[in-house]
């Protein structure tokens, strides 16, 4: 195998994972406006995630399509136009298929439009890579958010359920994110460490 | 000159964004028409109140949900379909449907009807939302109001009439209305059982069978699929000629009810109530244990006359556990009351010997 095609793979492999190496919620912090309002129970949360992840894809493939057209004097207002055509999609299609789901996520939904995980994407990513990387960043992306945003919302259900109103408030929804996000941090750096050890292990055996 | 190639491909770029992103819109646009709300609140109540007055009103929207899908689909598309079925209930207009249709208005929009019928004839028309994306309705139509409802009340069969015949100046939103009427009517049609009427059969339910076994000594019972009106659903009578009417009530707090009431045919008073459902909920600690005990609601109504429930006080003995939704208990069996005759005046009723 060539080193480019090696390269290339590694880069793909990267990509892929970014959605769980570089998570948007727990590791990134961004999209927190929507994170703590659509996680009170798991159907808005499912549902704000795929929004979401439609929204990401579809305007990070035309942004990344059109990389090389878009003057730098004016990319932002492009982008959030981009992104904003897709989010009223969003919209119309939940006002017209699932009313009722709409009534519940409306509002929370028109913010994807300033959301920092589909712009940030956008200026970090998708303008300066070809479209099939970011096909890829923005679906893992658009899972790693998914996700994290189902885990909340299933841990907030629950605490709610059993009676902690609570973690129904914005605190709450805080206090489980800071949780969440100690834990998953202490996984990953656990895992880092794990990592390095085997790597320094590998190395004095060559040495030795 | 660079500054200036600078800006015209800025200003190029941004139209070619917004003449894409438009031409995504207009596509969304068409094909997801959003949903409107429908079912009865209090805007539309007070609406139903100036053309078909009644004391309350009763959304018999998810007992048709079949007939109302099957329609759609046969007759309707995402301008034009039936949205919702209601029943005025007492006063002069007690029993009467009421007709939720959408038609096509101008430039996309929809024109929401409620269309109020006696029998087959259209007694009532009222307009619930209108969305015509132009001044046309307020300019033409609404002044010309009464031209509309001299047009169609009285009317049982629209034949060949045509938007300009309602007089309002506004051609398009004229048809509109039209189509919603014509939904209306044929559908109105449809659930008054003119089309295809259902035969008696033996009762199979196993919930139904219960109760209708512990009302009398029974073990069989014919189902008759009496629905002329939105009072009762069906009559249910057994081999010694005892009738039981499945009637409907509505009013009270958070919903309606719906019970079975054994009626004397003779004297036209009530033997036993069992009920089927009770959409009532208690409030805090309310004891309403009484509302789902068919002997407390028996014991309440027994051998009472329309007249007697209505000298009732407002609300019945506290046994019942009912306070708000004692107006609909009443209304229930009264209107299981009310059709007792117009059963056994029936085609299936002269059949049955009553066991008066």
């Amino acid at each position: 195998m060539s080193n480019k095609m090696l390269l290339n793979k590694r880069i793909i492999k990267k990509t892929a994972l970014g959605g769980i190496l570089e998570n948007p919620v727990f590791v990134l912090v961004l999209g927190m406006c929507p994170t703590i309002k659509a996680s009170t129970n798991i159907t808005d949360a499912f549902a704000l995630g795929i929004a979401t992840t439609f929204v990401l894809i579809c305007s990070n493939v035309i942004i990344s399509l059109f990389r090389k057209f878009i003057p730098d004097q004016v990319r932002l207002p492009a982008y959030i136009v981009i992104i904003a055509t897709f989010v009223t999609i969003v919209q119309l299609f939940l006002a017209s298929l699932l009313p009722d789901l709409n009534q519940s996520i409306g509002p929370i939904v028109a913010m994807i439009v300033v959301n920092c995980i589909v712009l940030g994407r956008a200026e970090s990513f998708a303008s300066k890579n070809s479209v099939l990387l970011t096909l890829i960043d923005c679906t893992s992306m658009g899972i790693g958010f998914t996700l994290s945003l189902l885990l909340m919302g299933a841990i907030r259900q629950g605490l709610i359920a059993l009676n902690f109103s609570i973690f129904s408030t914005t605190a709450g929804g805080f206090l489980v994110l800071g949780l969440l996000m100690a834990l998953f941090n202490f996984i990953m750096m656990t895992v880092e460490k794990r990592k390095m050890q085997k790597s320094r292990a590998g190395l004095n055996e060559e040495v030795e | 000159m660079k500054k200036m190639n600078l800006t015209l491909k800025c200003i190029l770029v941004m139209s070619v964004i917004a003449i894409v992103s438009v031409a995504l819109l207009a596509v969304a646009n068409t094909f997801l028409v959003p949903a409107k709300s429908s079912g009865l609140n209090d805007k539309v109540i007070a609406r139903l109140q100036t053309f078909c007055p009644a004391d309350s009103y009763n959304d018999l929207t998810d007992t048709y949900a079949d007939e109302i899908e099957k329609f759609n689909s046969e007759n309707g598309d995402n301008y034009s379909k039936i949205n919702g079925v209601y029943s005025a209930v007492g006063g002069d207009n007690d029993g009467n449907n009421i007709i939720e249709a959408d038609g096509p208005g101008f430039q996309s929009g929809i024109i929401t009807m409620l269309i109020a019928f006696n029998g087959e004839t259209i007694s009532g028309i009222g307009n619930r939302t209108y969305d015509t994306k132009n001044t046309y309705w307020k300019d033409h139509v609404e002044p010309n109001w009464d031209n509309v409802v001299n047009y169609f009340v009285g009317k049982s069969d629209l034949g060949s009439a045509s938007g300009k015949d309602l007089n309002t100046g506004a051609t398009l939103s004229s048809n509109g209305i039209l189509k919603a009427v014509r939904l209306a009517i044929d559908f109105n049609k449809n659930i008054n059982g003119n089309v295809q009427k259902p035969e008696p059969e033996e009762v199979t339910d196993s919930d139904i069978l219960e109760k209708l076994k512990a009302m009398t000594n029974s073990e069989t019972f014919i189902k008759y699929p009496y629905k002329v009106n939105q009072q009762v659903n069906c009559v249910y009578v057994d081999n010694t000629g005892s009738v039981i009417i499945d009637a409907l009530g509505a009013e009270g707090s958070f919903g309606g009810c719906n019970l079975l009431v054994m009626v004397d045919a003779s004297s036209k008073t009530v033997l036993k109530v069992t009920p089927i459902r009770m959409d009532y909920q208690v409030y805090g600690e309310y004891d309403a244990s009484g509302l789902d005990d068919p002997d407390v609601l028996t014991n309440h109504f027994k051998g009472k006359n329309i007249s007697d429930i209505d000298a009732m006080e407002k609300y019945l003995s506290p046994a019942t556990g009912a306070t708000e939704s004692s107006t609909g208990l009443k209304n229930c069996i009264k209107n299981a009351l009310k059709n007792i005759d117009g059963f056994l005046s029936s085609e299936w009723g002269s059949e049955v010997q009553t066991n008066e």
